[in-house]
């Protein structure tokens, strides 16, 4: 089963961040923030590297899939917690981030399976604004006949979807190498 | 008006720009003259460490040393002097740029300066560093015009391969309309850009907007002006607006940067404090202008701009700049001709589709939009100008534009607007054209090599006709639109090519290349030339906190190459 994962920036923009912090529900808050910009109580929350007796907790992680342009697959250790832009440089699969996260840009946009797509927060307008611009370029013949989920916001990876789902699951990404129609 | 025209080789992967697209400013890719080419795993020019890497999976070469090239002293191009001052997150590519230096620079000097010694980096970190550089190098060779201080065919014989990444930097295109070139104050959008953005050679253009911005009125007596904004000039209630210039600015153009010009106009110097635009410009910006009309000539789904831009000028007002923005929904049915609800419907109508979205909710809230702002934005669409008249009180200057109403009529996707006889006029104190941009051939190209129909240089995947070693990548490979993912795959293929070049032909004879690169080019300059390093003091000056007027201030510009070169030529 193969799922395709968008994924989403790393860090959100002072702004975004603001703006975020209007929606009411902490879940939107957690789900949508990276680990660096998450407030300190929310961080201890989701990752798990140092215990409150000051020892080191062992990272919890589960394995994710990076699908590459050319196909080739990359299986990753993805730490709980972390967004999935900070997950593929870690493990230095080369994904694009040219903007470094600030949603000013569309390189670093992955695809999800339906069924976790449907599982993810909506998007916000700053997110589909600059999906706008992936979609124009990255549009391609073979990918509108394969059942594909654009997606691009911010996810901590693992919150609120359960780990059984993400396990083992696929993430796709593409940049403009994919795309035919220059 | 005349455009200076410049001819320059810039930087690449460094000149972000992501929201720009037609007529605008772009992502210009890091140009390099690659010497020294080895047989093993080979580099690339543009690109990240990561693309550096796949080549080098994929090709077997030992070594390339890059040299970028630029003709001012700072690199980075549009990324500088093309990105506005409020959209600092687009210049984060800057970062990734100089990193590479950090990890390739070379420690080859021919002016003997000191080099950050990557010896001295322990642990794997350093090691990893070490073993890259042992294989690649970069250099910059700032404050080098090519043309003046080496010419393109002593390049072109220095290196084994030269790559042209120098954008399209001419002269606007013209609306070939009266009044055009007569008149004081109408000037091209992308020199106003550079002006705002402090390029040493567009200082003269702050002397032209002084001159035409009428000084806000000390007076509160409202202005009941018919065709500007419902809100008064100065003196407008809560302390905003003491400082507004009553000024009516046109922009013509639809692209990202007709947005630009029209929200720096706005938002002027007060509401641009803490982003990197300079002092100077923060003075004649002052608190911004009361009116700023952007007048299309076709519809709002025929615009090029695109949805981010045009949000964050729904939002001025909630954030704080006391500007309303307003769109006219006669305009926006007007455009909805039977062609255009094909586009909406197409596979690429999706960002159209929201485009028209948000501008039918914006139109609709008008009314609540006008009453009270001080400083209004103003989008019009399907007029075409069709000449520029003298201001009454000083008829050397702009005073009004005056417009042709237009209807669209054509297939989807070519849509023309055509005249209807009905004319408006529009008060204008400055006009700013953003009609597109053009590409122009470096001095001493040869004949054929510039495609002078399409403004680029002729190429074939990156690879510039003729039997030369030259390549393109960027603007003055494609023309002027694309964003900054375009860019990338656009220097991934012409790496890709240089590469099949060097592998296939004997352009390099093992084991090194009979030209001298570096060498041979620093043996060529006569004037100083400025290293990365050297920049690094540049930047240093720049951003040195005692220079700035806040905390939040990045950065004060040195506005002149010689205040430049001074930074970076001090001991």
């Amino acid at each position: 089963m193969a799922s395709i994962f968008r994924r989403p920036l790393s860090t959100l923009s002072p702004v975004a961040f603001r703006r975020l912090q209007q929606i009411p529900t902490l879940r939107r808050l957690a789900t949508t923030m990276s680990a660096a910009a998450a407030p300190v109580d929310v961080l201890r929350r989701f990752s798990s590297t140092t215990g409150d007796d000051g020892g080191v907790i062992a990272k919890q992680t589960i394995k994710i899939t990076y699908i590459d342009p050319s196909g080739e697959e990359h299986s990753v250790d993805a730490e709980i917690g972390k967004n999935l832009m900070d997950v593929a440089h870690d493990n230095n699969i080369e994904l694009e981030g040219a903007c470094g996260g600030e949603l000013a840009c569309s390189t670093c946009h992955l695809v999800f399976e339906k069924e976790i797509y449907d599982t993810l927060p909506p998007k916000t307008d700053e997110e589909e604004d600059m999906l706008d611009l992936a979609f124009e370029l990255t549009e391609t013949n073979t990918y509108l006949r394969r059942p594909t989920f654009h997606f691009l916001v911010p996810v901590l990876v693992v919150k609120f979807v359960s780990q059984e789902r993400w396990k083992g699951s696929k993430l796709e990404f593409l940049t403009m190498d994919t795309d035919q129609s220059e | 008006m005349s455009s200076v025209s410049r001819r320059v080789r810039e930087d690449a992967k460094a000149e972000a720009a992501r929201e720009y697209e037609e007529d605008e400013e772009e992502e210009e890719k890091r140009e390099g003259a690659i010497d020294d080419v080895d047989d093993d795993d080979g580099g690339t020019t543009s690109g990240q460490i990561g693309r550096h890497r796949r080549s080098r999976r994929h090709f077997g070469w030992s070594g390339v040393d890059v040299d970028v090239i630029e003709r001012l002293p700072t690199p980075y191009g549009l990324v500088r002097y093309g990105v506005a001052p409020d959209h600092p997150e687009v210049k984060n590519v800057e970062r990734e740029y100089a990193s590479m230096f950090d990890v390739y620079g070379s420690d080859y000097d021919v002016q003997g300066e000191d080099y950050k010694d990557v010896d001295d980096d322990d642990g794997a970190e350093g090691e990893g560093r070490r073993k890259q550089r042992a294989t690649c190098t970069l250099s910059y060779f700032g404050n080098v015009d090519v043309g003046k201080d080496v010419s393109l065919s002593h390049l072109e014989s220095t290196y084994d391969v030269v790559v042209l990444a120098y954008g399209c930097q001419s002269s606007e295109k013209r609306l070939g309309v009266p009044g055009e070139d007569v008149l004081d104050g109408v000037l091209g959008a992308r020199e106003f850009v550079a002006w705002y953005n402090g390029h040493p050679e567009f200082e003269h253009v702050g002397r032209i907007v002084g001159r035409c911005l009428p000084r806000p009125s000390s007076s509160s007596s409202s202005s009941s002006s018919s065709t500007s904004s419902g809100g008064g000039g100065g003196g407008g209630g809560g302390g905003g607006g003491r400082g507004v210039s009553p000024a009516r600015v046109v922009v013509i153009g639809q692209g990202n940067v007709a947005l630009d010009v029209a929200r720096v106009l706005v938002k002027g110097g007060t509401g641009l404090v803490d982003t990197d635009l300079p002092n100077s410009v923060m003075e004649i910006l002052g608190d911004g202008v009361s009116s700023v009309t952007v007048v299309g000539r076709r519809g709002h789904v025929q615009g090029s701009f695109t949805i981010k831009e045009l949000r964050e000028l729904t939002r001025l007002k909630d954030d704080g700049h006391d500007a309303s923005f307003v769109v006219r929904n006669e305009e926006l049915d007007l455009g909805m001709t039977k062609s255009s609800i094909s586009e909406l419907k197409s596979t690429s109508g999706r960002p159209k589709t929201r485009i028209d979205k948000l501008l039918r909710e914006a139109a609709t809230s008008n009314d609540d939009a006008i009453s009270g702002a001080a400083k209004q934005v103003e989008l019009r669409f399907l007029m075409n100008p069709i000449r520029f008249e003298p201001n009454d009180r000083d008829g050397d200057r702009v005073g009004r534009v005056i417009f042709e109403r237009t209807n669209l009529v054509g297939d989807p996707f070519d849509q023309k607007s055509i005249g209807t006889n009905v004319v408006e006029s529009m008060p204008a104190d400055l006009v700013l054209v953003s009609i597109g941009y053009r590409g122009m051939p470096l001095e001493g190209m040869e004949e054929g090599v510039f495609d002078d129909r399409r403004g680029v240089v002729a190429n074939v995947h990156g690879k510039v006709v003729g039997e030369n070693n030259l390549f393109v990548t960027g603007w003055i490979k494609r023309g002027p639109s694309g964003i900054i993912g375009t860019n990338i795959s656009d220097a991934k293929e012409t790496v890709a090519s240089v590469m099949e070049y060097i592998d296939s032909g004997d352009v390099v004879r093992p084991p090194y290349s009979r030209r001298r690169g570096r060498v041979g080019l620093a043996e060529i300059l006569q004037r100083p030339y400025v290293s990365w390093p050297r920049y690094l003091k540049i930047d240093a000056a720049e951003t040195d906190r005692g220079r700035l007027r806040n905390d939040a201030q990045p950065r004060e510009k040195l506005l002149t190459v010689d205040e430049m070169l001074k930074a970076a030529f001090e001991a």
